[in-house]
C-alpha cells in the first residue's frame, strides 16, 4: 500500500508541482520540492523494506525517553 | 486576494485551539484536577499569543521567520527558525497520527495510510487555495462547531457525577505535571498560527477578536475536561485515548445508539481545521525559510513528507501511548515557548537600540 502511495503522491507533485517549476525555469523551487521528494521516498521505502539506510528520526525521541520517565516520577503522574 | 479578517483569523484560532485536543486529552494522564491544569495551561498559551501579536504588530509586513533573520541576525536566525519548523513538523505529524488514530476507531478495517492520504488530499485541496479559503472555512464551520458543542456538552451533563470530581487539590504535583502536557498540546501550539499573522489586514483595529477567539476556545476546553472527569471518572480518564469520544459511546437514549456517528461532523471538523492549519504553516515557514517565490509548489511534497514521517516516527499507537507521548513534550514544547520569546526579547532590544541611536542624532 505504502508504495502504491508513494507512486501517487509522486505523480500529483510531477504534475502540480515540478512541471510548473520546470516550465518557469524556477530551480531553487525545484531543488526544496526534489530534495523533499526524494526523502519522502527513501523513507517510505525503508518503511515499506523495515531496513534503515537512514537514520530514523525517533531515535531521537528514543534518546530521550529517559527524560520523560525522571518528569512522570516528578510529577507522580 | 490573500488576506484575512481579524474576526476570521479568531474563528481559525478557537477552532485550532479546541481541535487540536478535544477529543484527546493530554493531560488527562493525571486524574484528578485535569481542568485546573487545562486552566493553567491556557494561560501559559495566552502568553505566546499576545507576545506573537506584539511581535507582529512591531514588524506588520514581515513574519515571524523574517523577524527572526532579521533581528538575531541572518545565522543565529536561521538556526532558530530551523527550531520553528522542527516544531511545525512535529505538530503536522502529531495531529495527522491523531486523526487517523481516531478514524480507525470508526473505520476499523481500513489502512491506516490509507485514512492518512484521505485527510491529506483534503489538506491539500484547502491549502493550495490559500489563506482566504482557510478564513472562509472558518466562517462557515463556527456556528454548526459551536452549536454542536453545546449540544455535545448538554447531552454529557446527564452522565456526570460530582463525586467523581472530589477531592479538588488533593495534590499539587500532578497538576503541575498535567499544565505540562496540556501546554505543550494544545495551548502553545498556538506558535503555528504567528505564521500566519501577516495576512491579516486589521489586526491593530480588531486584535482584540483573536484574544477572544482563544479565550472561548480555552475555556470550552476547560469545560470539556471538566466534563470528562466528571463522567469518566480518574481511573478511566487515565487510560482512554479519546476521553470525550468515550463520553458519547456511554450515552443511550431510548432506542438511539451510537450517538457519538452524531457528533461526527463536529469532530472531523475540528480536526481536519487543525491539519490543514498545520501544513499551511509549515509550508508557508519553508516558503520563507528558502525565500522561494511561490508556496504552492511545496503543498503536495510537503504532505507527502507529512505522511511517511509519521508512518516512520509514530508506527504504532502502543508505543506512543507507552513512551512517546511524553517524551515528544521536550522536542516541542521548549521550542514553542522559547522561540517566540527570544524572537520578541531581540526585537525589543533591536528598537531600543533604534530610538536611543534617534535620540543621539537629535540631539546632534
Amino acid at each position: 500500500m505504502i508504495i502504491i502511495i508513494l507512486i501517487f503522491f509522486v505523480i500529483l507533485s510531477i504534475i502540480f508541482s515540478i512541471y510548473p517549476l520546470y516550465k518557469n525555469g524556477d530551480t531553487l523551487e525545484l531543488i526544496v520540492v526534489f530534495v523533499i521528494l526524494t526523502l519522502s521516498c527513501i523513507y517510505g521505502t525503508q518503511f515499506y523494506l523495515d531496513t534503515y539506510i537512514l537514520p530514523n528520526p525517533n531515535i531521537l525521541i528514543d534518546k530521550l525517553e529517559f527524560l520523560a520517565k525522571a518528569m512522570e516520577s516528578y510529577f507522580e503522574i | 486576494m490573500n488576506v484575512i479578517y481579524s474576526r476570521q483569523f479568531a474563528f481559525v484560532v478557537f477552532l485550532y485551539v479546541l481541535g487540536s485536543a478535544f477529543l484527546n486529552v493530554p493531560e488527562s494522564v493525571i486524574g484528578k484536577d485535569v481542568y485546573i491544569s487545562t486552566a493553567l495551561a491556557s494561560l501559559i498559551g495566552l502568553g505566546i499569543l499576545h507576545i506573537t501579536i506584539k511581535l507582529q504588530g512591531m514588524y506588520p509586513q514581515l513574519n515571524i521567520i523574517q523577524i527572526a533573520e532579521l533581528v538575531l541576525g541572518k545565522i543565529a536566525g536561521k538556526i532558530l527558525n530551523l527550531f520553528y519548523i522542527w516544531t511545525l513538523f512535529m505538530l503536522a505529524i502529531l495531529i495527522l497520527f491523531d486523526i487517523v488514530l481516531f478514524l480507525q476507531l470508526l473505520y476499523p478495517r481500513s489502512p491506516d495510510i490509507l485514512l492518512s492520504t484521505i485527510v491529506l488530499l483534503s489538506s491539500i485541496y484547502v491549502v493550495s487555495k490559500g489563506i482566504n479559503i482557510i478564513g472562509r472555512l472558518g466562517d462557515i464551520a463556527i456556528l454548526p462547531v459551536f452549536v454542536l458543542i453545546i449540544l455535545a456538552f448538554g447531552v454529557s451533563i446527564s452522565l456526570f457525577d460530582l463525586v467523581n470530581i472530589l477531592p479538588v487539590l488533593a495534590n499539587i504535583k500532578p497538576i503541575l505535571g498535567g499544565t505540562i502536557f496540556a501546554a505543550y498540546w494544545p495551548f502553545t501550539q498556538i506558535i503555528a498560527l504567528a505564521i500566519l499573522l501577516p495576512f491579516i489586514i486589521d489586526l491593530d483595529e480588531n486584535k482584540n477578536l483573536i484574544y477572544y477567539g482563544y479565550i472561548i476556545a480555552s475555556i470550552t476546553q476547560i469545560i470539556r475536561s471538566f466534563l470528562v472527569l466528571g463522567v469518566l471518572g480518574e481511573n478511566l480518564i487515565k487510560i482512554s485515548h479519546f476521553p470525550f469520544y468515550d463520553i458519547f459511546l456511554m450515552l443511550r437514549f431510548q432506542d438511539f445508539q451510537r450517538i457519538e456517528l452524531f457528533f461526527f461532523l463536529l469532530f472531523v471538523t475540528l480536526v481536519l481545521s487543525v491539519l490543514i492549519i498545520s501544513h499551511f504553516a509549515l509550508t508557508l515557514s519553508l516558503q520563507s525559510f528558502f525565500k522561494l517565490k511561490n508556496y504552492r509548489a511545496l503543498v503536495i511534497p510537503l504532505a507527502l513528507f507529512i505522511l511517511i514521517f509519521t508512518c516512520n516516527i509514530f508506527p504504532s499507537d502502543i508505543k506512543f501511548f507507552a513512551a512517546y507521548a511524553t517524551t515528544v513534550i521536550f522536542f516541542t514544547l521548549p521550542i514553542n515557548i522559547l522561540y517566540p520569546l527570544i524572537v520578541y526579547i531581540a526585537a525589543q532590544i533591536k528598537m531600543a537600540k533604534k530610538e536611543s541611536l534617534g535620540g543621539i542624532r537629535n540631539e546632534g
